[in-house]
């Protein structure tokens, strides 16, 4: 095995002053935040690490999770057990407190960080549908030549690239996520499914939002997990389910709907033709109160 | 590169690569080979520890990420009490058949009670969903977790 430097900082000046160092001298290291994906994936790929590797994981101000001018501020390093528990999170956002408490393990939840879910821009990964309901802006944050911290924000839809890819550079790190609070009358849910409760990558999966009143819908969000090679917007479910009051029609036509929204493929997990079918029954149990 | 551990309380500095796993330096480095692997992706559980209190897959962490923390293995559960209970209970119920998942079992069934000292059946398959057992189909391994708890419980009552 390749011994290379490693680095385990407990602030963030520091791990960017690390970077800044790497990158005047033309390193690349790998970031890490929770390393539950990293070592399993170092089998195949032996050159994950490039020329070593950033553990940010420790940051203590990267694990605070609060509310400030509205939004929920989330650190990056949060694990995904203090997610599942935050009382913050489970009164503002239930479904994200949900979405946490489904991921792996208790063992992985301990480790696992929300930061390193959505670096990863896996469109199976649980947190990403609710991010992108919840309109959530990244905080992205590097050190310039003179050791200044420099920040930008960026909406999570313009943060994602790929598979696998995002907007973030060599040298930076994802530092917070804002997220919108759904008002008290919005309905906020995420619902996936999977071969077992544990230790189970998603079928599919569906992050809905939206706003009942007098039987109808407004202000809906949808976003679609694993039906594509991104998290998918569900525009038409959205169009479908605003343009009147729900009725077990408008349910039959989800189906349809979810057919434009999303072209899910068949691999190890699922089928194309049950991956779409499943999307639009947590949709019709969703605006029909079934769940 | 030089990494300091702590492992049920021996404290070593020693020079290795940062991405060796956890468990490999538990086993090769510091000789407390209970903590057995199985899958090394985090599936199987068998290699679970306690990192800062925290049950932890040691097959996915990194020897850097476990710099200055405290790990305790199956070895050094046992000078907490409430284990002692654990370990007694798995074996009055027949909780153990070929063993190798049983350290990882008994780490994640202590972190559980740590937390939840009354868990329900539900908050029990939880707790241990991180840890496969090919033997015992789960159910024995349940019964002894339940009455730890409420052995645990009762001595909390006695003092």
């Amino acid at each position: 095995m390749k011994n290379m430097p490693g680095y385990f900082p407990k602030s963030l000046s520091e791990a960017l002053l690390i970077l800044k160092d790497a990158k005047e001298k033309g390193l690349k290291l790998k970031i890490a935040a929770g390393c539950t994906d990293i070592l399993p994936r170092a089998e195949s790929f032996p050159d994950i690490f490039a020329d070593g590797i950033i553990d940010i994981t420790d940051i203590e101000e990267l694990k605070s999770i609060g509310i400030k001018d509205g939004k929920l501020v989330i650190g990056s390093c949060v694990t995904h057990t203090q997610l599942a528990e935050s009382p913050i999170i489970r009164e503002k956002a239930g479904a994200l407190a949900s979405a946490a408490s489904e991921i792996g393990s208790p063992q992985i939840r301990n480790r696992g960080t929300i930061g390193g879910n959505i670096c990863n821009a896996s469109p199976v990964g649980d947190t990403l549908p609710s991010m992108y309901v919840l309109n959530a802006v990244m905080r992205i944050v590097s050190a310039d030549e003179n050791g200044c911290i420099m920040e930008r924000m960026v909406p999570v839809k313009d943060f994602i690239k790929g598979p696998g890819r995002t907007d973030i550079g060599p040298y930076e790190i994802l530092a917070g996520i804002y997220a919108e609070i759904p008002s008290e009358n919005e309905i906020f849910r995420y619902i996936r499914s999977s071969a077992r409760k544990a230790l189970a990558i998603s079928k599919s999966s569906v992050a809905f939002r939206g706003i009942k009143e007098n039987g109808r819908f407004r202000s809906v969000r949808i976003a679609l997990g694993c039906v594509g090679p991104v998290i998918k917007e569900g525009i038409a479910c959205k169009e479908l389910i605003e343009s009147g009051e729900v009725s077990d029609s408008m349910a039959d036509r989800l189906e349809e709907a979810v057919a434009k929204d999303c072209s899910p493929i068949d691999d190890l997990r699922s089928t194309k033709e049950y991956r779409s079918y499943i999307v639009s029954v947590f949709l019709k149990k969703i605006i029909m109160g079934q769940e | 590169m030089k990494i300091n551990f702590n492992i049920n309380g021996i404290k070593k500095e020693l020079d290795l690569p940062p991405q060796k796993a956890l468990c490999d330096v538990i086993r090769e480095d510091f000789g407390f080979t209970g903590t057995k692997v199985g899958c090394r992706e985090g599936e199987c559980g068998a290699c679970t520890v306690l990192m800062d209190g925290e049950n932890v897959n040691s097959c996915l962490v990194p020897a850097i990420s476990a710099d200055g923390r405290e790990i305790v293995t199956i070895e050094g559960i046992y000078s907490y009490p409430e284990a002692e209970v654990i370990r007694d209970k798995f074996m009055q119920h027949g909780a153990v058949q070929c063993g190798y998942c049983i350290p990882g079992m008994v780490i994640s069934s202590y972190a559980l009670l740590k937390k939840n000292p009354d868990p329900s059946e539900n908050d029990i398959r939880t707790g241990l969903s991180g840890n496969l057992c090919r033997c015992t189909g789960y159910r024995k391994i349940i019964e002894a977790v339940d009455a730890s708890a409420k052995e645990l419980r009762r001595k909390a009552e006695e003092k």
